[in-house]
């Protein structure tokens, strides 16, 4: 079966065509990364797909199911980090969780133990009482995690997750998406931290003005762009004709800075 | 650094800090302010505005009802002591209007942490401090100059140069310690409200506080129709203890000015003692001002620089989780949430408010027994207040939308926790009405029973409401509002709870006049009700959409 699939999406904001016709799969057990410069369509494609947002045209289903018929049941099915942190910042992490878990009828005992072992790999046990408004970009961005873990969803979709971890918190993040998809679980993932995508993703799409211009393997996209041995930064930068802006760029920051 | 080039930089940090704040105020704004920056300066702008307003209205209104009482309401005792304790009230009120139209904001402006800004340029420490109060300063302009020009301006006409001098300084020395004040309490609240000990007692502070201070607020806007009744009781208090009580009065604060000011304009009168102690205390306490003066702007640089602490001290708990129902859980939520804000405190406060304002009326609507009447319209009344609660209900959540956008819950789920929030409010509202209703006897006792057959009225309100809101705002889909800076709405839910709370009214008031009788009329009133229950227990949810 068949994790994600988005058929024809569109969906425009007035005049712009924010995503333009985006059709793509994730495989069951795939880690899937989506790149794309800053305002691509990436985030708006992952919020149609949740529910978030109704697109005009196409569709987009988890497991099946129609994310727009039927979205609160895609989002029992879903692990999801959005890329914005509004957390209820007057909150503390242990009565956010208890309303989580309130929410998604989760067993006490087992969500308890499981929460441990949580805090215990992301080193939070000393925040699980302050006021999330206290804690610090990394640690909210913890809280946002362990939140949508904290039911084993079968997929997870993260937009920009490892923007502001530490390098320890960011290995295991990795590493817990390894473990998730080696147990069958999915990742939908959005980023543009080049590393991470390469080390981590089974296959990227790479979006750029709402359309998805290429889509594969790091191995079948280097061989579509004829660059042998080619990192995904200097591809990316390729696929999405930006190669000639960072050199003029560059260039016009050198002068800026050494005068 | 001049001190005029400081109060331009602090002009300019003044702005920066508004404009935070009011983001800070509502997340919602964060979104917008990307999208349509212009609107958000705009909405800035006229809030503002409409804050300045308010605060000269009621500043002006202050100011004329102490004066024309201490001038010319002879009934109130003689002039000399009118003179002395109206001038006090005014300080007092004028105090409690600077602390409490700004609590709310500088609370705000410490989370918001926009005070910081001038602490990252390279200014000296003394520098800093005179920034930081000047721009504090700026940020409460209005209220400060208001009320240190309104009041003088009404004593030299009225009384003459030399007492309009000393209003001034009594004024000035009132703001500057309404301001200590101000940052003191605003610090503790802050610490308080984010703070998280798990303990009752300290969940019961913050209810306390946040009810105290809605309650000032209230008291303040109401304080209008109380306040030569307030100058009566204080003059009486004291002729009563004795002729040596207004020396020791004109010790305290803000009293030793009020007296300093009949000293000079009833010299014959007032007691040599009495003028000295007024003296002294007014001496001291302008002392206690620039001391107040000097410490505000040391305390806002600490508090710029080094952050309230506000972690939890002492031992880690063990980390348990626990769950309860999905509809408890939002309630929780929501109550944890209301406890730790302000201005979300004030739906605790709807059923005191609903009294302050009903009891006059009700007094000067009927001579004699209350009728049926008055009973009807005080609780059409409830219902818009009901409609009002819910709207601030639905605020919190603008605060969690990372949260709410992952979670599998239902538009309907969201709209009965909402509404089993309000209906405790609402219930307490009618509790109250039954209360005033006492106090003036009503005709018959049949009447008493009227608000509490009304009380399923709040899951009706609550329902219809919330529907409509979603469905206006969100196409059907539960969404957060905040009322302050999309007042439609807010007049949408008065609307609305209005003509959904009227129907069992109007069937009460139409069996009334037909029948002339209270059993009949209750029981139209019961029944129309339970019929409008029912709708929204299985219609209303229909308008939803997940
Ligand atoms: N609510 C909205 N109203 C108007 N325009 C919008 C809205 N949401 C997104 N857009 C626009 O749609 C385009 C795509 O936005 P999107 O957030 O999907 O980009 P993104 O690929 O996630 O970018 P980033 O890498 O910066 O997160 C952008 O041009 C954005 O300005
Ligand atoms: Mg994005």
């Amino acid at each position: 079966m068949v994790a994600i699939v988005i058929e024809n999406l569109v969906k425009s904001f007035g005049d712009l065509v924010a995503v333009n016709d985006v059709s793509l799969e994730v495989r069951e057990g795939e880690i899937y990364a989506l790149l794309g410069p800053n305002g691509a369509g990436k985030t708006t494609t992952i919020k149609m797909l949740m529910g978030l947002l109704d697109p005009d045209s196409g569709s987009a289903k988890v497991f099946g199911i129609d994310s727009n018929e039927n979205p609160v049941e895609v989002k029992n099915l879903v692990g999801y980090v959005p890329e914005e942190q509004q957390l209820y910042d007057s909150l503390t992490p242990r009565e956010l969780f208890n309303f989580i878990a309130s929410i998604r009828g989760l067993p006490e005992e087992k969500i308890t133990k499981r929460m441990k072992e949580f805090l215990k790999a992301l080193d939070f046990e000393q925040y699980y009482d302050n006021m999330i408004i206290t804690l610090s970009q990394g640690n909210k961005q913890k809280t946002m995690l362990i939140a949508a873990l904290l039911h084993r969803p079968k997929l997870l979709i993260l937009d920009e997750p490892f923007s502001s971890l530490d390098v320890r918190s960011a290995k295991i993040m990795k590493d817990i998406v390894k473990i998730h998809t080696e147990n069958g679980g999915s990742v939908l993932l959005s980023t543009h931290v080049m590393e991470v995508a390469e080390g981590l993703c089974d296959r990227v799409g790479i979006i750029d003005e709402g359309k998805l211009i290429e889509e594969g393997t790091l191995e079948e996209l280097r061989s579509k762009s004829e660059k042998e041995g080619a990192t995904l930064e200097s591809l990316f930068l390729k696929l999405t004709e930006q190669e000639e802006d960072v050199a003029k760029g560059v260039a016009i920051l050198r002068e800026a800075l050494t005068d | 650094m001049k001190r005029s080039e400081s109060w331009r930089y602090a002009g300019v940090v003044a702005q920066e800090v508004r404009f935070k704040a009011f983001l800070e105020a509502n997340p919602a704004n964060l979104a917008r302010v990307k999208e349509n920056p212009d609107k958000i300066s705009k909405a800035l702008k006229s809030q503002s505005r409409i804050s300045v307003i308010f605060s000269t209205m009621i500043l002006i209104m202050l100011s004329v009802l102490t004066l024309a009482a201490s001038a010319f309401d002879t009934e109130l005792g003689n002039p000399d002591a009118r003179l002395a304790v109206g001038f006090a009230v005014y300080l007092i009120l004028s105090f409690v209007v600077i602390f409490f139209l700004n609590l709310t904001t500088t609370t705000g402006l410490f989370t918001s942490g926009a005070m910081r800004l001038p602490s990252t340029l390279p200014l000296t420490r003394v520098e800093l401090e005179q920034l930081n109060f000047m721009t504090f300063v700026r940020i409460f302009i209005a209220p400060v100059v208001l009320s240190m020009v309104i009041f003088p301006i009404g004593c030299l006409i009225i009384f003459g140069p030399v007492v309009a001098i000393i209003s001034f300084v009594a004024c000035a020395s009132n703001v500057s310690i309404a301001i200590g004040a101000l940052i003191i309490v605003s610090k503790w609240f802050h610490k308080k409200t984010h703070q998280t000990d798990e303990s009752r007692i300290s969940s019961i502070i913050r209810v306390a506080a946040s009810l105290g201070i809605v309650i000032g607020m209230i008291s303040v806007y109401s304080i209008g129709s109380y306040l030569p009744d307030l100058i009566r009781f204080i003059i009486g208090l004291s002729s009563s203890m004795g002729e040596g009580f207004f020396t020791i009065l004109a010790l305290i604060f803000p009293f030793s000015f009020g007296f300093l000011a009949a000293s000079i304009a009833f010299s014959s009168i007032i007691p040599f003692n009495t003028f000295l102690a007024s003296l002294v205390g007014s001496a001291f306490y302008s002392l206690v001002a620039i001391v107040s003066y000097k410490r505000s702007g040391e305390s806002l640089r600490a508090i710029t620089l080094g952050g309230i602490s506000t972690s939890s001290p002492g031992l880690l708990k063990e980390v348990v989780v626990e769950t309860t129902s999905p509809l408890q859980g939002m309630i929780r939520k929501d109550l944890k949430l209301a406890t730790r804000n302000i201005a979300s405190a004030f739906i605790f406060a709807i059923p005191i408010l609903l009294v302050v304002i009903l009891f006059p009326m009700i007094q000067f609507w009927s001579d004699g027994p209350m009728r049926s009447l008055p009973a009807l319209v005080a609780l059409e009344y409830a219902n818009l207040f009901g409609g009002i609660t819910l709207v601030s209900v639905l605020m919190f959540d603008t605060q969690g939308a990372s949260i709410h956008e992952g979670l599998p819950i239902r538009s309907r789920l969201i709209l009965k926790t909402k509404t089993a929030i309000i209906m405790v409010p609402y219930a307490l509202s009618m509790i109250a009405l039954d209360i005033v209703f006492l106090l003036q006897p009503p005709i018959s006792p049949w009447i008493l029973l009227m608000p509490l057959i009304q009380i399923p009225c709040g899951y009706v309100i609550g329902m219809s409401v919330g529907a409509t809101v979603f469905k206006v705002r969100g196409g059907g889909r539960a969404v957060a509002v905040n009322v302050t800076s999309d007042q439609a709405v807010g007049i949408l839910a008065g609307i609305v709870a209005a003509l959904a709370g009227i129907v069992p009214l109007v069937a009460y008031g139409l069996a009334m006049i037909a029948t002339g009788s209270y059993i009949i009329s209750l029981g139209a009133q019961g029944l129309s009700l339970l019929v409008m229950v029912l709708i929204a227990r299985f219609q209303v949810p229909k308008l939803l959409k997940d």
